[in-house]
């Protein structure tokens, strides 16, 4: 039991240190919303180099890779001249549907908002959204459910039969992925149309926007579309009906 | 078998790599969008509110206050307050000035709220009041010193302040009753620059003056006008606007450092973000900081952001490094500094890495060192004789700190007049609060007018405290006398690119750490399966 005891000790004041050594090190790592590093300098091959009067630690490419020489100076510019990534999204508006729906006889509303991700990062970004809660749409006690897709690719059009009370969304712009294009009839591929492909928010970040390649200075613009709607045969309770969503822009 | 081992080192695992991740996570911008639908017809209109006072306030002048509704479907939009019959306000407000009556008159109030799909509640209850007869004394000035009247305060104000910009002015005042006023202002004691006036009365007062002048003296009046038509002079006198300061000099690079390498000197630093920055010039001396531009060998002209001084100990171990920034005007600024110092080594064989001797560079040797005497008598500078020059407006320091905005350069102006006449060169030194060891040292250099030693410093970037000293050193860099502070540097951040270095550092520790020790948990874990499967 003694044993026991003191083996539990020892472990957790082992592991207590190695907690703070992590936290230590956390704490070096310096970053924002809008900036990341884009580049870091992590090579097996680096070392230290020497000579007969220093010792220098250094990585793999430093000197080649960015100093020009000349008889009295070198310019750096490789390690040292790591950039870290800008990445910012303009605010977007909050989206008030229209028209009103009547709780009797139902009918659609439509409502949009736009924002800009603009990035210097060469590899791109991607943005994403997720709803807060599931269903994503509720007011009170009473909800309205996430629209879902017949098949496994969005909705070409969205479609609300009699006993559907739903919420989808729709991304439109020059970045939006191959699921929200649409060749004329079907979502997956082809070309980015008004008011096409419709899917259902989720609690999981769903990827409605990539771009590969740094869009800085300007951005790159992305419509989110939302509609509701409401079938006939459903007594829809009275009130306003709230969803709450996270557009996320990520460097890649 | 302690299966406590197992727990922990289980989770150790787990938060060490889910700190790590957590920690090098690529960090993403995001919005939270609300997206609202109503649904339903809202026939309910809200509860009715009802009229809470009437309060004559003046033979013209009417107060009104009106209790809170409620609505049980979309949502409150606002009232409609109705004088007799007639609508006379729309408002998301409780209360109400009706202004421009009749005196002696009675008016009856009303109130209605309504939804935001304009269903309107029932019309409160009316509530009538008479205004106030019309006044009967003249409405002249009164000279007079004393507050009252026929037993009736006059008007008075309680407080006044008037708090000054560059071209604006804030006037707020409090007075003992509702008053209307008039503020009249100008550079001359005619005040005909402009004024203010109002027609409603109140008793908490506030009002801007817009387009002044920089650096003027203002004259000003304020007349209250009471409810019975008395007027008095509330308050009067003078203010002066802020001076609009520009800073015509380019600010000094930030984060300059300089690192032995060998034989050679590594520079590094970020030019400021100055929209006529035109390039940089380094400048090299081995007897001390150059405090011009032509003040030792010049070692690199352009815009670059980082120097390979190439053999720089040559012929001296000891480099003092200054760097100076130029406009497209060819001004320049009042310098950055660093300093090198070679390397030493022991015996003739390179040592090994925890036996490497480390000679502080010769700038934090003086930062670090304290005075070696107390400072000369005609030393007399105290932190709160230093100012900051931001955004065009002058900061006085108090007695230990000066707050300044993280997002814009500022200058620093120390009086001359507070250092000995013998004083060389005025450094400033900033410590990075985030990185104790790193200290970013500036000349000062003396304006034209010889009143002020000035630096015009870059962004500060990141928010926090500063610790700053100030050092004035003689022909021979003996120390004349520090003056110790802290900036203060509010609002924003920016990551920091200063630390580049120190991050990939700490990458690649945490990383080897990570791996090292993850192994070995692993190993520990698979030890004590195999024991127990033994």
């Amino acid at each position: 039991m003694h044993h026991l005891v003191w083996s539990c000790v020892h472990t957790t004041l082992t592991s207590v240190l190695l907690l703070l050594l992590t936290s230590i090190g956390m704490a070096q790592v310096m970053s924002s919303t809008n900036y990341q590093i884009q580049s870091d300098s992590i090579n097996t091959a680096g070392g230290y180099a020497s000579s007969t009067n220093y010792a220098l630690e250094t990585t793999v490419g430093e000197r080649a890779s960015g100093f020009s020489t000349s008889t009295s100076f070198s310019l750096g510019a490789g390690f040292q001249q790591m950039q870290v990534v800008y990445l910012s999204m303009s605010p977007a508006d909050p989206v008030d549907m229209t028209p009103s729906i009547p709780g009797v006889t139902g009918g659609t509303a439509i409502g949009s908002t736009s924002l800009t991700v603009t990035t210097d990062n060469l590899a791109g970004y991607e943005l994403t959204i997720e709803a807060e809660g599931s269903p994503a749409m509720t007011s009170g006690g009473n909800v309205i459910a996430d629209y879902a897709p017949v098949g496994g690719a969005a909705d070409f059009t969205f479609d609300t039969g009699a006993a559907d009370a739903h919420l989808g969304f729709s991304p439109e712009g020059s970045d939006v992925v191959s699921r929200y294009l649409d060749a004329g009839s079907s979502c997956g591929s082809g070309s980015d149309s008004s008011d096409r492909c419709w899917d259902g928010l989720s609690t999981s970040p769903r990827t409605i926007a990539s771009d590969s390649s740094s869009n800085h200075p300007f951005g790159t613009e992305t419509t989110v579309k939302f509609q509701v709607g409401v079938g006939g045969s459903v007594a829809q309770a009275p009130g306003t009906y709230i969803a709450t969503t996270t557009l996320t822009a990520l460097p890649l | 078998m302690n299966i406590c081992k197992y727990i922990l080192y289980v989770g150790v695992v787990i938060l060490f790599l889910g700190g790590f991740l957590d920690g090098v996570g690529v960090q993403a911008a995001s919005r939270d969008i609300i997206v609202r639908q109503q649904v339903g017809e809202d026939i309910t209109p809200p509860t009715t509110s009802s009229i809470l006072s009437v309060d004559p306030i003046a033979s013209t002048q009417i107060d009104i206050t009106w209790s809170s509704s409620t609505d049980s479907g979309f949502g409150l939009a606002g009232y409609r307050l109705y004088r007799d019959t007639t609508q006379i306000a729309t408002t998301t407000s409780l209360s109400f000035s009706d202004t421009g009556l009749a005196p002696g008159t009675t008016y009856a109030y009303s109130v209605a709220a309504f939804d935001i799909v304009n269903n309107v509640s029932t019309t409160s209850a009316a509530v009538s009041t008479t205004t106030l007869p019309a006044p009967v004394q003249p409405t002249v000035p009164q000279a007079t010193s004393t507050n009252q009247v026929g037993g009736l305060v006059l008007p008075q104000v309680v407080n006044f302040a008037v708090k000054t910009g560059v071209t604006t002015a804030e006037v707020t005042f409090t007075t003992r009753t509702p008053v209307q006023y008039i503020l009249r202002y100008g550079i001359t004691e005619a005040m005909d620059a402009g004024f203010v006036r109002t027609d409603v009365y109140r008793r908490e007062h506030q009002t801007y003056l817009t387009e002044l002048l920089s650096n003027t003296q203002y004259f000003y009046e304020l007349i209250g006008v009471d409810r019975f038509g008395r007027q008095r002079e509330l308050s009067s006198g003078s203010f002066v606007t802020k001076a609009a300061y520009t800073i015509d000099v380019p600010p000094n690079v930030a984060d300059f450092q300089a690192e032995a390498v060998g034989n050679d000197v590594s520079l590094r630093w970020e030019n400021p973000d100055y929209p006529s920055f035109a390039y940089v010039r380094v400048v090299r001396s081995h007897y001390y900081f150059p405090i011009d531009p032509s003040g030792g060998y010049v070692v690199y002209e352009g815009n670059a952001e980082s120097l390979y001084d190439s053999s720089a100990f040559s012929e001296h171990g000891e480099q003092f490094y200054t760097i100076f920034t130029y406009n497209l005007d060819g001004l320049h600024s009042s310098g950055a500094i660093a300093a090198a110092t070679r390397q030493v080594v022991r015996g003739s064989t390179l040592p090994a890495r925890d036996e490497e001797i480390t000679v502080e560079p010769v700038e934090a040797a003086i930062e670090d060192t304290k005075d070696p005497s107390e400072p000369v008598p005609a030393y007399r500078l105290r932190f709160s004789d230093i100012v900051v020059i931001q955004n065009g407006e002058v900061t006085a320091a108090s007695s230990e700190t000066i707050e300044l905005s993280a997002r814009d350069l500022f200058e620093v102006q120390v009086p001359a007049a507070l250092v000995p006449a013998e004083t060389r060169v005025v450094t400033l030194s900033l410590r990075n609060p985030f990185n104790t060891r790193e200290v970013h040292r500036y000349l000062l250099r003396l304006n034209d007018g010889g009143r002020y030693y000035t630096a015009v410093i870059n962004a500060l970037d990141q928010t926090g405290e500063y610790p700053v000293a100030i050092r004035a050193y003689d022909h021979q860099i003996n120390v004349l006398g520090t003056t110790r502070g802290v900036f203060i540097a509010r609002e924003g951040y920016v990551a920091p690119k200063e630390n580049r270095f120190a991050i990939s550092l700490v990458y690649i520790v945490i990383i080897g750490l990570i791996i090292g020790l993850s192994l070995w948990l692993l190993w520990l874990l698979l030890r004590s399966f195999r024991r127990k499967s033994a």
